[in-house]
């Protein structure tokens, strides 16, 4: 039995599609960061409405909640000025990757659309029964064996963040060092 | 009847019951204020000055929404909405209230029953920053420039110390389920089930981190007027600035309920559990419809009076408490509640573990 | 009529296809990694439709581990920016020749 895409979720996907594409046309960085977080967010929810409620939230809480806020507070410190969309004398730039990533989203549209076409056939598995498999326990149980060292992996990645960015914010640790050495 | 047409009733009287709050809210707040500072208070509109809000509503709809000339237009609108959102949106996975018995089906009080309910909740709230900031950079003006990205960094700070006191509480509860959570607070155990005996520190500073996630005194640095005129919100007037503070009270009650599910019970009415309640109605020969509507009703007048109570520290921190100062507000989010709240899920981490291998 | 597989899939990749585009036509620094977010956020929509279809979770707990590492990456990589910016003033990539002579 397949199960065709609902209203809300063509919507959805609409929505998502346009500010996707405002992120990469708007003139003002700012208005980029603010699509990029609707973006985000509007993603959060169509993983709501296939039931996969944890990754939804997830997903809001640190994309849409946590990362665009960094990237908007960034823009806004930087007080950037609105920038150019097209820059005379790159012409062949824009047309090239447009053309490459057109030819690359056609081709894996025409590769992967039909195959999945045939899955769809035997999907067999009822929608409350696939929804309902990722919970937040089942995620955790996957997360807590089968994916147990890139768990783990992801957590030294993260805390060596942490030591990256309060070095990297530290104004001129070197210069600063040489001065009280001087004194 | 099926369940989204249930829901679908449900949000609207919601979206009601939120703005009801807000003018009473206006009145309490002002009085309040006039009866701490041993003034008279707004008390010449109606009897005792209750209609005080309606004319402040009047006039904030009936003035000019200026919009400075070298502001972002579509932004500096957005913001005000960007405001209001998030409380509707967060409310709706509140139990307001046990279940209905419709035809032999349970409709439970929960306009959207999502089975994680508390991330849920964290994820729409974390998304009140956005107002903020949007405001701050699109009115062009230093100081909500200086507001906004004040604003956004407090509610940050002060959202890593609520990730961090969620965790034990989840450990506790064992479920991210915001209605689980209620019933395993169920009355028939008594006060002690309540979360705020159970984890009692995590309560505390959960509720700190909520005076600061809604701007509310004594951590409203982002428009502390006697430096940054109005912070975020300088530029605007008339009904946008009300959105503003709409939207401030909305995520006051919404902050409030959160608090009440969490470690008041929710909609549990004290010593007294759903069935027996339901039974005490069905014995006065009531429908089994009838008797459970009136079972869940006064389940919610419960959680309405839970929520008053929240709502009125809110009041009474904000005119005893003076404004703390900015390097102050970090150090206490940083260095005081996030070290608290780690130590309290060590803590609960140990005490789970012996608690589970005891039983 | 689509499923909704390919629905889902249909549209991550076509996020994915306006992320590459950005980063490919767009100068500005942040720009470029806000693309690479979208990007991110293609695959993510991927995994859930896959992970849905099979009705197991392994597709969700790669998505948890990819947005924890775009966490890092953002925190990452903004900084690095804002201590570019407080040296030259720009963010904009083109301004980075340093090795053309």
């Amino acid at each position: 039995m397949t199960v065709s895409p609902t209203f809300l979720q063509w919507l959805l996907g609409a929505v998502t599609l346009a500010l996707a594409l405002l992120v990469i046309l708007g003139r003002n960085p700012v208005v980029s960061a603010i699509s990029l977080m609707g973006t985000l967010f509007s993603t959060g929810l169509i993983f709501f409405s296939v039931g996969a409620q944890f990754v939804g939230a997830v997903q809001i809480l640190i994309y849409a909640g946590a990362i665009s806020v960094l990237f908007i507070f960034v823009v806004m410190l930087l007080d950037l000025r609105p920038t150019r969309v097209r820059i005379p004398g790159r012409a062949p730039v824009y047309v090239f990757s447009f053309v490459v990533c057109a030819l690359f989203f056609v081709a894996a549209i025409l590769s992967v659309l039909p195959v999945l076409r045939n899955l769809g056939a035997i999907e067999i598995l009822g929608l409350s029964e696939a929804g309902l498999d990722q919970g937040p326990v089942a995620i955790s149980m996957q997360l807590l064996s089968k994916y147990m060292i890139p768990f783990q992996a992801t957590a030294l990645l993260l805390l060596a963040a942490v030591m990256g960015v309060v070095v990297l914010g530290k104004k001129n640790m070197l210069s600063e060092r040489k001065q009280s050495e001087q004194k | 009847m099926s369940q989204l047409l249930w829901s679908s009733l449900l949000v609207p009287v919601l979206c009601a019951f939120l703005l009801t709050w807000i003018p009473v809210m206006l009145i309490v707040e002002r009085r309040a204020a006039a009866w701490m500072q041993r003034r008279s208070g707004p008390n010449r509109v109606g009897p005792w000055g209750l209609m005080q809000p309606m004319s402040d509503a009047i006039k904030m709809i009936f003035k000019e929404a200026n919009i400075p000339r070298k502001a972002h237009r579509i932004l500096f609108v957005l913001a005000p909405a960007l405001a209001v959102l998030p409380p509707f949106l967060a409310m709706i996975v509140i139990p307001l209230g046990g279940s209905v018995n419709i035809n032999g089906q349970e409709y439970a009080l929960q306009a959207f029953n999502v089975n994680v309910g508390l991330l849920f909740y964290l994820a729409i709230t974390s998304l009140h920053v956005y107002s903020v900031l949007t405001a701050g950079w699109a009115s062009n003006n230093k100081f909500s420039l200086m507001g906004g990205l004040r604003a956004s960094s407090q509610m940050i700070s002060y959202e890593i110390a609520i990730g961090i006191c969620i965790v034990s509480l989840v450990m506790t509860y064992g479920t991210l389920d915001l209605r689980e959570i209620v019933k395993l607070q169920e009355a028939g155990a008594g006060l002690p089930a309540w979360g705020f005996a159970l984890q009692p520190i995590v309560f505390i500073v959960l509720w700190v981190c909520t005076f600061a996630e809604t701007n509310r005194l004594p951590f409203d640095l982002p428009e502390g007027e006697s430096e940054l005129v109005a912070g975020y919100h300088t530029e605007y007037s008339g009904m946008t600035f009300g959105m503003f503070m709409l939207g401030e009270y909305a995520a006051m009650v919404a902050a409030s309920a959160f608090l009440a599910t969490l470690f008041l019970g929710g909609y549990n009415i004290p010593f007294v559990s759903e069935e027996a309640l339901r039974q005490v109605f069905l014995d006065q020969g009531l429908h089994l419809t009838l008797a459970s509507a009136a079972t869940a009703l006064l389940q919610f007048a419960c959680l309405i009076l839970k929520i008053c109570f929240f709502m009125w520290v809110f009041v009474w921190v904000r005119w005893t408490l003076p404004r703390f100062r900015y390097d102050q507000l970090m150090d206490l989010g940083w260095k005081i509640l996030l070290p608290i709240g780690v130590a309290n899920v060590i803590g609960t981490m140990i005490v789970t573990y012996f608690l589970k291998r005891g039983g | 009529m689509i499923s909704e597989l390919q629905f889902l899939v249909g549209l991550g990749l076509a996020i994915f296809s306006v992320g590459v585009v950005g980063f490919l036509t767009r100068r500005n620094g942040l720009i470029a990694l806000m693309c690479l977010e979208l990007m991110l956020n293609g695959v993510n929509l991927c995994l859930v439709s896959f992970s849905r279809h099979h009705g197991n979770a392994e597709g969700s707990a790669l998505v948890l581990l990819i947005v924890l590492v775009a966490a890092a990456e953002a925190a990452l990589a903004l900084s690095l920016f804002v201590s570019l910016y407080r040296q030259s003033g720009s963010v904009e990539l083109d301004d980075f020749r340093l090795l053309k002579g």
